[in-house]
């Protein structure tokens, strides 16, 4: 499936040389991700990176536009039908994920959707997100977790009599 | 508009709940069930059976503790739940196998969304004022 016209005027695609320096183990779990997934990962909202599947190469590369996650969703992604993301593996990837996003203001305290393997968008309310991803996505696989270092608990304290 | 709080008898002493139906956030078709009101659970819960019938995909992880029970991580979903005609969208709920969740289980999440007075010696109740918004059950 190619690109459309309109999808193509505001990408740039460099291949770049894997270079750990922004935060290394962002980029560990990402490499992890795409040499599992052969997908593309959201690293910022201008760049992501796009695994071999993606492209149809056997290759790496750095996606930068001025609206990535437009660009994601228009992307070929391969045999979408096999290649599908479970609940499962998409919760795999948002605890990979949580060790990096903690360390990120943009991310800190905020629910976050993976769909698909890819971080796809995020607020600070949690219905809010999940009304939007519904409209988006549907009734899909996905996973949505809060970016916090507190554990998420609730106590059922009433006992029921039998 | 007013919501009725009826009392089930059946489990002495009797307990306060809503007539609700329960559908999944992406579809119109709603499944009736009683809703026993619980202020002492923190989430909603309901019946397994539900989740199939609905189709309810899980979405996210909750960490629960009950009456003498550790803390577990429990995967969660998100439905409507209706309530006569007042829609409560996207509520975060859990499941427990059928024998013994027979009904849903409508915790605070639901239930700081309403103004509700409940008369437990005449066993009646109601509510009268409500918001739709999930995020406003804090």
């Amino acid at each position: 499936m190619p690109l459309s016209n309109k999808n193509r005027s505001n990408i740039a695609i460099r291949k770049e040389a894997y270079e750990p320096d922004e935060s290394e183990n962002q980029f560990k779990v990402f490499e992890k991700n795409l040499a599992r997934y052969g997908r593309a990962v959201i690293m910022s909202e201008e760049m992501a990176m796009v695994g071999k599947n993606v492209l149809g190469k056997n290759e790496r590369y750095k996606i930068y536009s001025d609206n990535v996650h437009q660009l994601l969703r228009a992307l070929p992604v391969g045999d979408q039908g096999e290649n599908k993301t479970t609940f499962e593996e998409c919760r795999r990837i948002f605890n990979e994920l949580k060790l990096s996003l903690l360390k990120d203001p943009k991310y800190y305290e905020k629910y976050v959707a993976i769909v698909d393997g890819i971080l796809v968008d995020s607020d600070d309310v949690e219905t809010e997100l999940v009304r939007r991803m519904f409209k988006k996505f549907g009734n899909a696989e996905m996973y949505i977790g809060k970016i916090t270092p507190k554990s998420q608990k609730g106590m059922i304290e009433s006992p029921e009599q039998r | 508009m007013s919501i009725s709080i009826q009392y089930d008898h059946s489990d002495p002493p009797s307990f306060p709940y809503v007539t609700v139906a329960a559908s999944n956030s992406d579809r119109e078709y709603y499944v009736p069930q009683q809703g026993k009101i619980d202020t002492g659970s923190p989430i909603t819960v309901i019946p397994e059976y539900l989740l199939k019938l609905l189709d309810l995909k899980k979405m996210t992880t909750v960490e629960v503790g009950g009456f003498g029970s550790e803390i577990t991580p429990r995967d969660a979903y998100f439905l409507n739940i209706k309530i006569g005609n007042i829609v409560f969208p996207y509520v975060k709920v859990i499941s427990q196998s059928d024998d013994r969740r027979p009904n849903i289980l409508i915790g605070r999440n639901i239930i700081n969304l309403w103004k509700m007075n409940l008369d437990g010696e005449n066993h009646t109740g109601s509510f009268n004022e409500w918001s739709t918004n999930p995020s406003n059950a804090t």
